[in-house]
């Protein structure tokens, strides 16, 4: 999604604020100046100077031409129902994955997104993204498992767990 | 000479030859993976080295991280996802030369320069690592804080589209940075009370989803709707590398000195040595105009560097104990485990190891050249696979790298935070690199800065009380203020109308 430069500059200038903000009350080096909320105050004045430029700029060119570019863009591919939901999914992959990758293990939940992403991506071939995603999925555990020893969760299989 | 005769009769032993091939192989392997890192290799390598006797284990990590970091170029050219941090500086410019067809001159680039680089280091570690280390070692907190301000100011100067915009991004890199335990006080800074902030971010897991993640999204919503060129076959991947290096040759040695020099100062690596050059590199072309387009000039300079620095690191590692990267932080560990103790004494109570290590540091970079080559002929049929197949698995290995930080997966959640903030970044013409550089870097200048503060009870003269630092300094400020006087200079100076 693109946005205007200018409304791009008040989000810098909102998480300025945000970062001055939360850095009040750090302490300070004893008998000094300079303390915990040094380098977060000078990031936060530094980015709210490019966010009111980026915002001056905006302002100027609008000014200028009578017209800028506008507020919010939709790309091209959100317009497709298919792209949104791959998109999607593939966000939602992420967040199955982090809430419940302990509880299920890596092996189950690794080969039901991978098959969901296949077969999404694929537009359908149930049976081969179900055998590819299987596959991938046991193989990466064995590599990193076995040999790297990475401890990725075994879930519901951890009584079959052999490494 | 006997000692050399001694070193290399330990290095020609096919034990040692078998141990550094596998081990070249696993570096190539750890270095490719996005979420995997060249330290991580070498981190993963010492309980297979307790075995070993010293010789073959050292030789098994200065390969494996030698492969690490050339292979770390591989994704990074063909699928724009560097696999190591040292290759985020000119990712960007190397899938632009792949998008235009020239994949091959990219990677045989990369893999020659970094040979080069890589045998540049290493014989300067062998003739110059006691002059060096002197040098290393009289850099301070003040010379540190300049030099990363330096490194931090040649990430926004190559950045793409808009200098503001690169500056944004940067400030959200130093911003993270500073996320978790004050590095003097301690005190918890943006954690919002969540224990596992209190490490800070880590490093991996932001890499790989600002990079990776972002274009795993990126592809899915690209998907059937343009038809990128791909390069299906890289037949010969030196056709037109020798042009190109004997017409920037200077580049080759310049990335090679500045990568060596950088990799000797305790703390620096090959990230920073990366972005330095190219910086330099664009700075001092003839065609700067042409960087960002898919131009190979920069690429040259900063392969070079990445290997040459990994030599330069072993230098104070050596001399002092003192690691020059993460690298040898591990690697000193080892070296007292075998009974190499670093120090001058190790250069005289067993000289034919320590030339040992040399030898095998030359023999690693020659290895570079049928590996490496091999690699890339493997790394092609990456390419064949189709991308609805490919980026699914990619994020998978994203995950499980960015789960092996701390075995947490709160590193998966940073990771798909900060992927979506980088989609969101590109999207709106904000380059992402500069941000990671940020990361990198923000912690380094923060630490030296207090400290130099500490030390000189709030002074800020003491920055310009040193002589390198003083360069140092004059050098950052001034490409700080270049545009503004570039700007007046013009005011002043109007050009002639032909």
């Amino acid at each position: 999604m693109k946005v205007n430069d200018a409304i791009t500059g008040l989000g810098l200038i909102i998480f300025a604020v945000g970062v001055f903000y939360f850095s009040l009350g750090a302490p300070t080096i004893r008998n000094s100046i300079y303390g915990a909320a040094l380098f977060p105050r000078i990031i936060a004045i530094l980015m709210g100077v490019c966010g009111f430029y980026m915002v001056a700029k905006e302002a100027l060119a609008r000014r200028s031409d009578g017209k800028g570019s506008p507020l919010f863009s939709v790309p091209d591919w959100a317009r497709s129902r298919w792209h949104v939901a791959n998109f999607l999914l593939i966000i939602a992959s992420l967040l199955i994955y982090i809430l419940f990758s302990d509880i299920v293990g890596f092996d189950l939940i690794g080969t039901i997104i991978l098959f969901a992403l296949f077969a999404s991506l694929r537009k359908g071939r149930l049976v081969s993204s179900f055998a590819v995603a299987l596959v991938s999925t046991c193989l990466i555990h064995y590599l990193f498992g076995y040999f790297l020893r990475v401890p990725l969760p075994w879930g519901v299989f951890v009584n079959y767990a052999f490494f | 000479m006997h000692v050399l005769a001694q070193a290399f009769q330990l290095i020609i032993d096919p034990y040692v030859l078998i141990v550094m091939l596998l081990s070249g192989m696993f570096g190539l392997f750890m270095g490719a993976m996005p979420g995997l890192s060249a330290t991580m290799a070498t981190a993963l390598l010492v309980p297979v080295t307790f075995f070993m006797d010293p010789v073959p284990a050292l030789a098994s990590m200065v390969t494996a991280t030698a492969m690490a970091i050339f292979a770390g170029d591989l994704p990074g050219v063909l699928l724009r996802i560097p696999g190591t941090p040292a290759s985020a500086a000119y990712t960007n410019e190397a899938y632009e030369m792949t998008k235009q067809g020239k994949a091959e001159l990219a990677l045989g680039t990369c893999l020659t320069a970094s040979v080069f680089g890589g045998l540049i280091g290493s014989v300067v570690l062998a003739t110059a690592a006691p002059a060096l280390a002197e040098i290393a070692i009289k850099f301070s907190s003040y010379e540190f804080f300049w030099l990363a301000c330096l490194g931090l100011t040649c990430a926004a100067l190559v950045s793409t589209g808009s200098p503001v915009k690169g500056v944004a991004s940067l400030l959200f890199g130093v911003f993270l940075s500073t996320v978790g335990l004050d590095p003097i006080l301690g005190y918890p800074r943006f954690t919002f009370g969540y224990v596992e902030l209190m490490g800070g971010v880590s490093f991996i897991p932001a890499m790989v989803g600002m990079f990776a993640i972002a274009e795993v999204l990126r592809s899915v919503a690209s998907l059937g709707e343009r038809q990128e060129p791909v390069q299906a076959s890289l037949r010969n991947i030196f056709a037109g590398v020798f042009p190109v290096l004997r017409r920037y040759w200077v580049n080759l040695l310049r990335g090679s000195a500045i990568g060596t020099l950088v990799g000797a100062l305790p703390g620096a690596g090959g990230d920073i040595a990366a972005w330095i050059n190219y910086a330099l590199s664009k700075r001092l072309s003839r065609t700067p105009e042409k960087f960002n387009t898919g131009h190979v000039e920069g690429l040259v300079d900063a392969s070079a560097s990445n290997n040459a620095s990994l030599g330069g690191a072993w230098v104070p590692a050596l001399v002092f104990g003192i690691p020059g990267d993460s690298i040898t932080a591990i690697v000193i560990g080892v070296l007292y485990v075998k009974g190499m103790n670093p120090g001058p004494m190790v250069f005289i109570e067993r000289p034919e190891l320590i030339y040992a290590v040399f030898l095998s540091f030359f023999l690693a970079n020659l290895l570079l050249i049928p590996l490496g080559y091999a690699s890339i002929k493997g790394a092609k049929r990456l390419l064949l696979i189709p991308r609805e197949i490919l980026m699914p698995i990619i994020m998978i290995f994203c995950v499980v790298g960015s789960f092996a930080i701390n075995n947490t997966v709160f590193g998966v959640s940073l990771m798909l935070i900060l992927g979506l903030i980088a989609y969101l970044m590109e999207e709106n013409g904000i380059p992402v690199a500069p941000a990671i550089l940020g990361l990198v870097l923000g912690g380094i200048i923060e630490e030296n800065f207090m400290s130099s503060m500490m030390k000189s009870d709030g002074d800020l003269t003491v920055f310009f009380s040193r002589t390198v630092a003083a360069a140092l300094g004059t050098i950052t400020i001034a490409i700080w203020f270049s545009p503004l006087f570039i700007l007046v200079k013009r005011r002043l100076f109007p050009a002639r109308r032909a």
